[in-house]
């Protein structure tokens, strides 16, 4: 049960915290009805969501790690579906996007469970 | 206490949770849709170039005059377009008859709009122009260069794209 809990929340947070990170990457920038500082205050809010949810260092530590690998498979494919032909011929036009992407959501998601775990006094 | 204060943690973790997923994923689909649709619209984009008028002004000038239509199947993102400047050239690319442009016009773009260019042939370009109307192919390359504009929700996307078109010329004067 609690793995199960443990999984829908990784996944949940890690989907959220991917689709609000591939706004502001290089190819979607222009067209996300949002700022990116607005895409960034998502993923840091799912952070904190998640502050509020885990109990140990530990686990907030591996869940940031969950969320980061699904964050990144749903940057990719947000950037990769729309794009297929191009990724076929030069797949470095989103890697870096993708890279970059996952980065700021572990570093974002540690910064807003940082602010969870305080908000919530432990 | 301790217990309590976790459910409301729990309460508010999983319902903001919740709402940012929902946030999240609406937004992404508005940006994946607009970005298909600005995909859509470079891909369908078709230019036709057609000779409407050539008027002969002194012994050795010529006015032609062009129509360009530019069509765009279902267009859901506000363009212009403004055309760079274009070559005319023989169709076996032996005789280049000059660069023209037409300044700095911006048209707005529907499904099916109309582009009028038009250049004052003169001199040596003249000469040319006569040969390939005296000649039995009277056939002229039109190759130029369109900025197309594109107002996306963030700002602005500018992509330039060639226009070719083949045209035929009336038969000369003799």
């Amino acid at each position: 049960m609690k793995l199960l809990r443990w999984l829908v929340l990784a996944l949940m947070a890690g989907v959220t915290a991917g689709a609000s990170s591939a706004l502001q990457a290089g190819e979607f920038l222009k067209f996300s009805p949002v700022s990116n500082n607005i895409s960034y205050a998502l993923v840091a809010l799912v952070g904190l969501s998640i502050g509020l949810l885990v109990r140990e260092v530990q686990e907030g530590l591996i869940m940031a790690l969950s969320i980061t690998f699904v964050g990144a498979i749903t940057i990719f494919l947000a950037l990769y579906l729309p794009n297929v032909e191009v990724v076929a011929t030069a797949p470095e036009l989103i890697l870096r996007s993708v890279w970059w992407g996952a980065l700021s959501t572990f570093f974002l998601t540690i910064i807003g469970m940082v602010v969870g775990r305080i908000l919530s006094g432990e | 206490m301790r217990s309590e204060g976790r459910s409301w943690q729990e309460i508010v973790g999983v319902s903001l949770l919740g709402v940012l997923l929902i946030v999240s994923l609406a937004l992404l689909f508005l940006t994946e849709q607009s970005y298909a649709a600005f995909r859509a619209t470079l891909q369908g984009i078709q230019f036709a170039v057609q000779l409407t008028d050539v008027e002969q002004v002194a012994p050795q000038q010529a006015h032609l005059r062009w129509i360009i239509t530019v069509t765009i199947p279902n267009p859901k993102i506000p363009a212009s377009l403004e055309l760079l400047d274009w070559h005319l050239r023989s169709v076996d690319g032996s005789m280049h008859l000059g660069y023209y442009t037409t300044g700095e016009i911006q048209v707005a773009l529907a499904s099916l709009t109309e582009v009028p260019a038009e250049a004052l042939i003169e001199g040596p370009n003249f000469e040319k122009l006569q040969r390939i109307q005296e000649a039995s192919e009277r056939a002229l390359l039109f190759q130029g260069m369109a900025r197309l504009r594109f107002r996306l929700p963030r700002g602005e996307e500018s992509k330039i794209i060639p226009v070719e078109g083949i045209f035929t010329l009336p038969e000369g004067e003799e």
